[in-house]
């Protein structure tokens, strides 16, 4: 056999040995690798109060509520919203400023904990961008047709 | 047009995007010119020692 | 045609011809994008202006990704065959994937801000992505660490070739995991979600910015071929 084609098979078969090892690693690493939970895994999951997780989903429309409080003298935006995913929803409060991009009807990753009463209480609020891009004529077209 | 005095308008979205042009513009830059100047230099030593050679 | 090519004396006759026309085009085809992405394209209906920062984030990491591939390729031959040009190609090609892979890192956290609400987070795109950046800071250094050039050439190679399995993760990490980066718009099997005044500009750029990576891949490897030239020489003479 020649030298040449020698390496090019050790080469070939170890990168197809090392490309396996990788997927199996993978393969099992993917529940850990998920960088938010939705609510039907957090609800199945049932983490325990103390952990910080983070969660993500749709803002569920019409469930936005905002309310001015003053805590130590200084005024503060309370928001309390649903998470959903379409099958079920966590109820999730934060205070402090909003992203621009949260908005009823599009995705948001919240991080935070659980609290006793099943709710979810958020210290970080992500807005999560979807991959549609379009021109604001075409709003308008587009929620009409694109009622889900 | 009208997009682009909306665009320059827009204060805080302006910045972003202006200073991310800004920073992709100014490394395609930098890497260009570090890379011409080097062609350059070794292109004289390349001319000096081929001259050097064809005298020895 | 391909062994004509791969002398490398041949390669930099070619490569000195279609040199001035590829940065020629590239400057013109900038121009051109930059026309549609700041006057003749709309904002976004919920981005607003900053999916002006799209139409370099996507060309800047699709390249950073084709440069890897094209190095990988180079590499594998670089091992195989012993062939020279493999690894002048991929030495030229580290600093600039270098850089496109810095560019889309930037511009992609200076979109995150006013999007998301942040600079940056550890979700499975950014992170393989700061990887791919790590791995050509790592090809640099370590095809420039030993006196023996073929040394650092070999050891850069297998680097490459361990790091091929960042690219399916960069790739499809927004499709396997939950993550914070939105999924590919335009994919091969159905009709792109970007609207087409935002495709125009942003397949401009893309055209523009490979332009561009050519010029400076021919002006790389003129650069390699030329320090062996001189080393030559210099061996000869002594």
């Amino acid at each position: 056999m020649k030298a040449k084609t020698k390496r090019l098979l050790s080469l070939t078969s170890l990168m197809v040995i090392f490309a396996a090892g990788c997927a199996v690693i993978f393969y099992n690493l993917r529940g850990n690798l998920v960088f938010f939970y939705s609510p039907t895994e957090l609800i199945e999951k049932e983490n325990s109060i103390s952990q910080k997780i983070r969660l993500g989903g749709m803002v569920k429309k019409n469930s936005v509520e905002k309310k001015m409080i003053t805590e130590n003298d200084i005024k503060i935006q309370k928001v309390t919203f649903k998470i959903t995913d379409f099958k079920n929803e966590v109820i999730v409060s934060y205070k402090g400023i909003l992203p621009d991009l949260f908005k009823e009807g599009q995705g948001v990753v919240v991080e935070g904990k659980l609290n006793d009463q099943k709710g979810f209480v958020a210290l970080n609020v992500l807005a999560k961008h979807d991959e549609n891009y379009m021109p604001p004529e075409l709003k308008g077209l587009d929620l009409e047709n694109g009622a889900n | 047009m009208t997009y682009f005095i909306d665009f320059i308008n827009s204060e805080k979205h302006f910045y972003y995007v202006f200073s991310s042009y800004l920073i992709v513009f100014f490394l395609l830059i930098l890497i260009f010119i570090l890379t011409s100047t080097k062609v350059k230099k070794l292109e004289k030593k390349l001319n000096n020692k081929l001259h050097n050679e064809s005298q020895d | 045609m391909i062994t004509k090519l791969a002398n490398p004396n041949s390669f930099q006759k070619l490569s000195d011809k279609i040199y001035f026309p590829c940065l020629n085009l590239s400057i013109f085809f900038l121009v051109i994008s930059l026309y549609y992405s700041f006057f003749a394209s709309p904002p976004d209906y919920l981005q607003g202006e900053t999916v002006r920062i799209m139409y370099i984030h996507v060309p800047c990491a699709w390249l950073s990704l084709s440069t890897y591939s094209l190095m990988a390729v180079c590499s594998f031959i670089s091992i195989v065959f012993k062939h020279t040009l493999a690894d002048i190609i991929s030495r030229a090609c580290a600093p600039i994937g270098a850089c496109f892979t810095l560019a889309t890192l930037i511009t992609g956290s200076i979109w995150g801000k006013p999007t998301w609400g942040t600079w940056w987070v550890w979700d499975a795109r950014l992170t393989s992505e700061l990887i791919l950046l790590f791995i050509y800071v790592g090809h640099i250094f370590i095809s420039n660490a030993y006196n023996d050039r073929r040394k650092g050439d070999k050891n850069a190679a297998i680097l490459t070739l361990i790091g091929v399995i960042n690219l399916p993760i960069i790739k499809w990490s927004v499709d396997w995991w939950n993550t914070l980066h939105q999924p590919a718009s335009i994919s091969k099997f159905s009709s792109p979600s970007i609207d087409q005044s935002m495709l125009v500009p942003l397949f401009l750029m893309l055209i523009s910015f490979s332009l561009f990576f050519t010029t400076l891949l021919i002006l790389r490897i003129k650069s390699e071929i030329m320090i062996r030239k001189i080393e030559i020489i210099e061996f000869n003479q002594n």
